[in-house]
């Protein structure tokens, strides 16, 4: 059995596992329903997710410690996730070999060399990593000015390791070596002072735009899924629909169909998992290599040679994904996986100058500073930024979140939506709730995206935490935003007519939408005068409105000038005339000639900022049908107390 | 060569057989973890607003008082109670109807006929704190094309419902639908009520002071506030009479003292002359009453010890006069021993 | 296939050589997994910060004292009333480091009496520094642009003229703080550092009119320690007036009513709103202090509640006549 076919079995078998997990992804028990599927096992595997986490938060979340797993296995066999495993990379394959099917084995070969370009992926991996690890590295800059302690062992370990060092050279200058000492310590003095904690220099996280495993998983979940959604074929309760999803697809697009143009274009120039992994493989154990060096140098390896690493002349350890072609390839069994160097030799450093190291950590660090700049996190903070139930307070958020989509696939209604420039250009594709989409708001008593969320940038909560329930009564239901009446748009407050549709389907008890009963006088086109009346019927001088206008029970009537300013409810009408309930008969009947006015009671809603949630059923309910005359904005949320709305007593 | 390539390609098929056992290992693996649900799948059943009624077998014990049920009668629902708070989820726009008569408590349930899968029936019961309170709903709401009912003082049915007041309980049971099966075992659940449920007889002894002559059947009424558009009136109850093809009406209110019942008395005459009523002469055997001509009909006001009476919307000055002397003298004689009793 | 036996012990050790390289980043890499390792995710936000308290500044050997000084000229009845409740040396010891929490909350001229008034910052300043004071410090956080308030206000001219260093507040300034039994300031960012290595506070307040709590005086004067998104406080800004008296202890409180802003307040904005009630109350009870002070705007402790509910939590008394006031004038 070819080693090859077993690669393609692998990569199979991992892209029908990830295929099947992005399908189960919605919330239930059948088989075919989420359950206890692992459907983030591939996220987790993907170390790169951990490492930027870590630099990020400190902490490697639950599942994330899977990607331990990964770097382990690539330090003994090289990137065999590339090759192997990643489902993005599979597809790159796939539409790749399609693409070179019929080409000459020349220009195949040719296709397959070594580009300098290659080297921009690690850009992109120190660019990432660098974003993340700011606030760390700010941290360690300012540790003169907040634990002294530490700094001072620090400084004393280096110092004794400079002077083992220089001690063991012979040529050493213990002045020189005091003064780089000296320098360095001062220079990190004055940089602690320089550098304050603030929210710009504040944890980050972007390795979601370009890391593979939440770019397929959010292609898949936001475009493709709901694509086939609009088939037969319906891999949700109902067709899932997605807000701003135009530029998730151009970009999974693109990178497909940049294999036309070279195989794997995306896993050799930009995928910053490959660039880790390729950094990595530096330490492999076992690698793709030469036996010996009676080559003709035919180049019959480099034929579909996925990684480019030109396994002819010197291999570059770093490119090789294991694709295992050129095993078999080799007409002269010259090439093999052994634990010996190609006896042509090896590159094992990845293709990137000290400059180009400095040009993207630098441009790295300043990203997010600069972005922040905006003051998004602060006081310029966007209220229609509203996050789903459990997210962390914004900074920490965008300090886990990987855009992966997962949270938004499970989300019952379909309420949770790639952010576009809500939270800035930072939190691009970060979850968002919007009410218009969907089937109604966030379910109130739903748990499904925290519980799901592979890096806790949604917490997990429970059941009980998220009603206030238990445990949880003292800090009360969780909140994720505050529903406001726009009374220029609201029917009952501005257009005399009665609605109410928000305060009956308000879930939370008791209801946060509450009503108050006015009666409006309207205008019905032409004075009503009392012709005849008696105790519970009018009839009109001349004609009025048109038969039963106003028996739809929310229209009432008022004779004037009379004692009794009750409005009567009219039950029935026709042009001539009109009836009331029986419930409250006029005591004395209207005279003729007294004015008759039709009024609508109207039930006006006010919400009850104490007990709204902000789970937008209103806002999704509303008949308004274009900007909803009840919207919910982020006012009030449980994560950011500084946003209360509200003193808590 | 030949044998280093056989050599060559034993080691890819022992290498292949070792990756897809880590496949299937792998396979294994995840139907294992799938068994343990997520969390968030775990609440779905209460993502539904409302438990699926289709469930046959639905273990709902009935509310205590209405048991035993009669047969075939199942519980369909448990039992939801509200309270003033939260008692506009239930009944929505009519929830100010019960609080401003001073409502305390609803409990209800649904019910199941086994026989009729379409027949089902919801029983309200409204606390309504005093036996005062719960006839003011009561009367409030009275159906029109209603039937009376024997089994208690102020019980009457519709085609589909049963409405009925049983000490300071307002008991509604509305069946899904208008049945020949529906009358009996609604009947026989309100009867179940009443036997389970001590209540001091409805003390509405107002309704026996009422003449009973060409009284209009289930005509009494209690108004709560506002009694006649005048906001000083408040407890008052009410009763039609017809007479001679016109209908007037007979009130009466049983105040604090009867200086307040004769203060009121006053107040209400202000009231009807300040909107355009005139003063008439009459001569009454009635200390004190005051007849008063307003848009051409008759009214007749007057107290009695703490009662507060009158006639309204009389269409001859003799129609109110002889009411009101009835009247008089049901007070004279049965005012005393019908406040006794409570 | 020939090979170098050289070769391929050279290829051994580099192997070895590579297997101890592996072997460390692999023991490295899962170190760093199960130390940074975390199962339950992030809790919730939850008041992880120590819990801060003002010092209490208060001055035993002064006890509860008040003296009340009528008269035109500030500067003047500010020292007399000092001289009567035994000279500034009685709160003032030499090497104090004094605060003076002044309200400047408004950019608008000294002439509106919106806020403190600059000659009684200078005299107040030269008074401490007289008594040996190794420094004075200025500060409030205003509702309008902080260096827009303290230079048009006249307030930091005043203050540098007279040796006194102006502290305008910024981000790092603040801390969150929890009010022991507060209901409302618990872990609410107050302006904390500059208290630091302080020995002395004195709050300065002009007695002004004020919409939502009745009166602005030396107890609402503490407002300004706030930060934060603080305007939620005027919820409930009875309690929170409350609980700002309880969270400052001062050494001494002097509410100026010389101009008194009767109406339109806190803002005033014209002259007409301000009256001359010519009176200086300087004292070590804030809730007498400002006790006296409802009386000279008209008002009566049922229409100004953060008085009665100060009293009630022990703060201070608000029956100033207990206290003796001294009563001069000039």
């Amino acid at each position: 059995m070819h080693i090859v076919t077993t690669r393609r079995i692998c990569q199979g078998f991992f892209f029908i596992l990830f295929l099947g997990f992005c399908v189960v992804t919605t919330l239930g028990e059948q088989w075919w329903q989420l359950r206890g599927w692992p459907v983030n096992w591939i996220i987790q595997l993907d170390p790169l997710v951990g490492l930027a986490t870590l630099l990020s938060t400190r902490t490697i979340y639950d599942g994330l410690l899977w990607g331990l797993v990964t770097i382990v296995f690539t330090i003994i066999l090289g990137r065999f996730f590339c090759g192997w495993i990643c489902p993005f990379g599979s597809m790159h394959q796939f539409v790749g070999f399609l693409a070179k099917r019929k080409r000459s084995v020349l220009e195949k070969i040719k296709l397959n060399q070594y580009h300098s370009g290659q080297a921009i992926k690690y850009w992109i991996l120190i660019f990432l990593l660098t974003v993340s690890a700011l606030e760390l590295a700010i941290d360690c800059l300012r540790l003169p000015a907040t634990n002294r302690l530490l700094f001072t062992i620090l400084m004393l370990a280096i110092l004794t390791g400079m002077i083992l060092s220089a001690m063991r050279q012979t040529r050493a200058n213990p002045k020189k070596i005091g003064f780089v000492f000296l320098i360095f310590m001062a220079v990190w003095l004055l940089l602690s002072t320089l550098f304050k904690g603030y929210q710009t220099s504040a944890a980050a996280l972007q390795i979601g735009l370009l890391d593979p495993i939440p770019l397929v998983y959010r292609s898949l979940n936001l475009v493709i899924l709901p694509l086939v959604d609009r088939t037969s074929v319906l891999t949700a309760t109902i067709p899932r629909a997605y807000d701003g999803t135009g530029l998730i697809a151009a970009i999974f697009l693109s990178a497909l169909l940049l294999n036309l143009a070279v195989p794997r274009f995306y896993c050799r120039f930009i995928c910053p998992t490959g660039a880790m992994f390729g950094i990595l493989s530096s330490l492999a154990l076992w690698r793709v290599g030469k036996t010996s060096n009676e080559c003709i140098d035919c180049r019959l390896c480099e034929k579909n040679c996925e990684g480019a690493c030109s396994p002819t002349s010197q291999i570059r350890i770093n490119e090789c994904v294991l694709c295992m072609n050129c095993l078999n390839d080799c007409r002269h069994n010259l090439m093999t996986y052994q634990s010996a160097p190609s006896a042509a030799g090896e590159m094992h450093a990845p293709d990137l100058s000290r400059r180009q190291f400095l040009a993207s950590a630098v441009s790295g660090a300043a990203a997010i500073p600069m972005l922040r700049v905006s003051g998004r996190l602060g006081q310029n903070w966007d209220p229609g930024l509203v996050r789903p139930p459990g997210a962390l307070s914004e900074k920490a958020f965008l300090s886990r979140c990987i855009k992966c989509g997962q949270c938004m696939r499970i989300c019952p209604t379909n309420v949770i939506h790639p952010a576009g420039m809500q939270g800035g250009l930072e939190g691009l594709w970060t979850p968002v709730l919007n009410f218009r989409i969907g089937t109604s708001g966030c379910q109130f008593n739903c748990i499904a995206c925290g519980n799901l969320c592979p890096t806790a940038a949604i917490r997990p909560i429970s059941l009980d935490e998220r009603l206030g329930r238990n445990r949880y009564i003292e800090q009360g239901p969780i909140k994720i935003g505050t529903a406001f009446v726009d009374r220029g748009r609201c029917l009952p407050w501005a257009m005399d007519r009665p609605c109410i549709v928000c305060q009956e389907n308000c879930p939370v008890s008791p209801k946060a939408i509450r009503t108050r009963a006015v009666f409006a006088t309207i205008d019905t086109g032409a004075q009503l005068v009392v012709a005849k009346a008696d105790a519970l019927y009018i009839e009109f001088q001349g004609t009025g409105p048109g038969v039963h206008q106003f028996a739809t029970g929310d229209y009432y009537t008022v004779v004037l000038p009379s004692t009794d300013h009750r409005p009567r409810r009219i039950v029935g009408n026709w042009e001539r005339g009109l009836r009331i309930a029986d419930g409250l008969p006029f005591e004395s009947p209207p005279r003729p000639g007294s004015r008759v006015e039709i009024q609508i009671r109207l039930q006006q809603p006010y919400v009850d900022p104490q007990h709204c949630i902000g789970c937008g059923v209103c806002e999704h309910e509303c008949p308004v049908p274009g900007k909803r005359a009840i919207r919910v904005t982020a006012d009030n949320e449980s994560r950011t107390p500084e946003h209360a709305l509200l003193l808590k007593r | 060569m030949l044998r280093e390539n056989k050599n060559n390609s034993r080691r890819q098929t022992f290498v292949s057989m070792v990756i897809l056992s880590i496949l299937m290992v792998i396979v294994a693996g995840i139907f294992m973890a799938q068994s343990h649900f997520n969390p968030g799948v775990l609440q779905k059943d209460e993502l539904l607003p409302e438990p699926n009624q289709d469930l046959t077998s639905a273990p709902w014990s009935p509310h205590a008082s209405f048991v035993p049920l009669p047969e075939g009668i199942q519980p369909f629902t448990s039992t939801e109670i509200f309270d003033a708070r939260n008692l506009s989820d239930k009944i929505n726009g009519k929830a100010e109807l019960y609080l401003s008569a001073g409502f305390t408590r609803l409990t209800c349930q649904r019910f199941k006929d086994e026989r009729a899968t379409d027949l089902w029936m919801e029983a309200f019961v409204y606390d309504m704190g005093n036996s005062q309170n719960a006839f003011s709903v009561f009367s409030a709401q009275r159906r029109k094309d209603s039937e009376a009912l024997g089994l208690a003082q102020h019980a009457y049915r519709t085609p589909n419902a049963l409405f009925m007041l049983h000490g300071r309980y307002y008991v509604e049971i509305i069946a899904s639908k208008v049945s020949g099966q529906v009358p009996e075992p609604v009947k026989m659940m309100a009867e179940t009520f009443m036997r389970n449920t001590p209540a001091e007889a409805a003390a509405v002894n107002e309704a026996e002071l009422f003449p009973a002559k060409e009284l209009v059947k289930n005509s009494m009424v209690l108004i709560s506030s506002d009694a006649f558009g005048y906001d000083g009136f408040d407890k008052i109850y009410t009763a039609e009479y017809a007479v001679d093809g016109h209908s007037l009406m007979a009130y009466l209110s049983h105040r604090r003292t009867p200086v307040e019942a004769k203060e009121l008395t006053s107040a209400y005459t202000v009231f009807l002359l300040a909107y355009g009523g005139k003063n008439i002469a009459a001569q009454l055997p009635i200390k004190d009453a005051r007849c008063i001509e307003i848009l051409d009909t008759y009214e007749i006001v007057f107290s009695h010890g703490s009662y507060l009476a009158g006639i309204r919307e009389a269409a001859t000055i003799d129609q109110a006069q002889t009411l009101a002397i009835r009247l008089y003298h049901r007070l004279k004689e049965g005012g005393h021993e019908a406040r006794s009793e409570q | 296939m020939k090979l170098d036996p050289n070769s391929n012990g050279l290829n051994r050790r580099q192997f070895l050589d590579r297997l101890a390289q592996a072997g460390i980043a692999i023991t490295a890499a899962c170190a760093a997994g199960f130390w940074f390792h975390d199962s339950q995710g992030p809790a919730l936000s939850k008041n992880d910060h120590p819990n801060l308290i003002l010092p209490d500044f208060s001055i035993d050997a002064a006890g509860h004292k008040m003296s009340i000084v009528r008269g035109e000229d500030r500067v003047a009845t500010l020292r007399m009333a000092l001289k009567s409740l035994g000279g500034i040396e009685t709160f003032i010891k030499k090497g104090d480091r004094v605060l003076l929490k002044v309200n400047a909350a408004f950019a608008s001229p000294a002439m509106l009496s919106a806020t403190t008034h600059p000659a009684i910052i200078t005299a107040m300043t030269q008074l401490c520094f007289s008594a040996g004071a190794a420094s004075v410090v200025v500060t409030d956080n205003p509702i309008n642009d902080p260096a827009s308030c303290f230079n048009l206000t006249g307030i930091a001219d005043a203050a540098r003229s007279a040796g006194a260093r102006v502290l305008l507040p910024h981000d790092d300034l603040f801390r969150p703080m929890t009010v022991k039994d507060a209901k409302l300031i618990r872990n609410w960012p107050v302006l904390y550092k500059p208290f630091a290595d302080i020995t002395k506070v004195i709050g300065m307040a002009p007695l002004k009119d004020h919409h939502r709590s009745g009166a602005s005086m030396t107890m609402k004067n503490w407002y300004g320690l706030l930060g934060g998104r603080r305007n939620i406080f005027h919820q409930d800004i009875h309690n929170i007036i409350m609980e700002l008296a309880m969270m400052v202890k001062p050494s001494l409180v002097i509410l100026d009513a010389t101009t008194s802003m009767m109406t339109n307040g806190p803002t005033g904005g014209s002259l007409s709103d301000l009256k001359n009630t010519n009176t200086m109350i300087v004292g070590t009870d804030q809730v007498a202090v400002d006790a006296f002070g409802a009386s000279l705007l008209g008002k009566s402790l049922d229409e100004l509640p953060f008085i009665g509910k100060a009293q009630a939590a022990g703060i201070g008394t608000a029956d100033y006549h207990t206290l003796n006031p001294v009563t001069a004038s000039i």
